[in-house]
């Protein structure tokens, strides 16, 4: 895909959905992953880590707003995020268990760190299989996500972040593992905006997930 | 001859009222979930125990958003409870703590944690024979107060 820098950018939003949740946005960027984002990752983990208490994490007070509005949003979907917990909660509970921020990759990292502060959960995918820009749609009939084997159907209406020619990733699912970015050099990131969050919190998030990642 | 074709294409009056009640129902969704993360630690868990009534992620219909929505108020009730049997469990325990103080003779060997009493900390309150064996024959009983956590 096209080199567009780590500043973030709209995504499209299908007309239905658009119709339905409103002010439902799509923000997203293409990175270059620095040499030393994994140990930059590690460090601000280990930074964050101090001050952190996945208790207070998990309760009313400690909870960012936007955060907040990503689980009355899953709500809306159908999804239950007591059950499949969005990353912010993740990373809480995984910290209660580890005593700490757990580090697991470089981009990981990034992505559990602004879900931290700021509460946005955001998706990442190898960047070399993406084919034009990130968008938010529903799956017709017989879609899949991921490719070969791994490829899991998806039933038609669910919700997607999707490139041109297929699904990348359900809503607030983990992408396949074809998608994996853990490895790679170069990573389309996004977080879905939903209805009520609070103004330009979405759009910093990818923002600075960015700029963890290109080391700025 | 020409044949217009005179349909209507604007929504029809019963999907704009749709849209709306589906609005309003993500509305008391998006309530109703505040109202559960408002609710204690342990009030959350309880009602994090039931099964979601749909499945997602997509764009549900009226009768879907309704079983969420109706999830939710059995979900909230359940916090509820929760929270109100908690706060009734502090209160009994307040008062315990308050009757032994006054008179550790009439509660020999009760004990009151910081925990019961709803604060943080290992604080414990028991009551304890004065000069072990000797106070207890002798009826002369006190109240120790336990600091800090091991």
């Amino acid at each position: 895909m096209d080199a567009t820098g780590p500043v973030p950018q709209r995504g499209s939003v299908a007309p239905d959905l658009r119709r339905e949740f409103g002010t439902l946005g799509l923000w997203w960027a293409a990175v270059d992953v620095a040499a030393r984002a994994r140990e930059d990752g590690r460090a601000r983990l280990h930074r964050l880590s101090d001050d952190y208490r996945p208790r207070d994490a998990l309760t009313t007070g400690g909870r960012p707003a936007a955060h907040d509005a990503a689980r009355a949003f899953a709500r809306q979907v159908g999804l239950d995020p007591d059950a499949a917990p969005l990353r912010r909660d993740l990373g809480a509970l995984d910290a209660a268990i580890a005593g700490r921020l757990v580090p697991s990759g470089a981009v990981a990292d990034a992505l559990l760190a602004v879900a931290v502060t700021t509460g946005v959960s955001l998706g990442a995918v190898d960047a070399a299989a993406v084919d034009g820009p990130p968008r938010l749609r529903t799956t017709g009939p017989g879609e899949t996500v991921g490719r070969g084997r791994r490829a899991r159907p998806l039933a038609a209406g669910t919700i997607v972040v999707a490139d041109d020619h297929r699904a990348l990733a359900p809503l607030y699912a983990a992408p396949p593992r074809d998608l994996d970015p853990h490895r790679a050099r170069r990573v389309v990131l996004w977080a879905v905006e939903v209805p009520d969050a609070p103004p330009l919190e979405t759009e910093e998030a990818v923002w600075n997930a960015a700029r963890f990642l290109t080391g700025e | 001859m020409t044949i217009a074709d005179d349909r209507v294409t604007t929504p029809t009056t019963t999907s704009v009222d749709e849209h709306a009640a589906r609005t309003s129902l993500r509305a008391q969704i998006a309530r109703l979930e505040h109202r559960l993360t408002a609710a204690t630690p342990a009030g959350q868990a309880a009602a994090a125990a039931r099964a979601a009534p749909v499945d997602g992620p997509r764009v549900l219909d009226l009768g879907e958003l309704e079983l969420v929505r109706d999830d939710l108020v059995v979900r909230a009730g359940i916090a509820d409870r929760v929270a109100a049997d908690h706060a009734r469990a502090v209160s009994d325990a307040r008062a315990r703590l308050d009757a032994l103080l006054a008179d550790p003779a009439a509660h020999r060997g009760a004990v009151v944690t910081a925990e019961d009493i709803g604060e943080p900390g290992c604080r414990r309150w028991s009551v304890r024979p004065v000069l072990g064996p000797v106070g207890r024959l002798a009826g002369w009983w006190r109240v120790r107060v336990s600091s800090g956590c091991p």
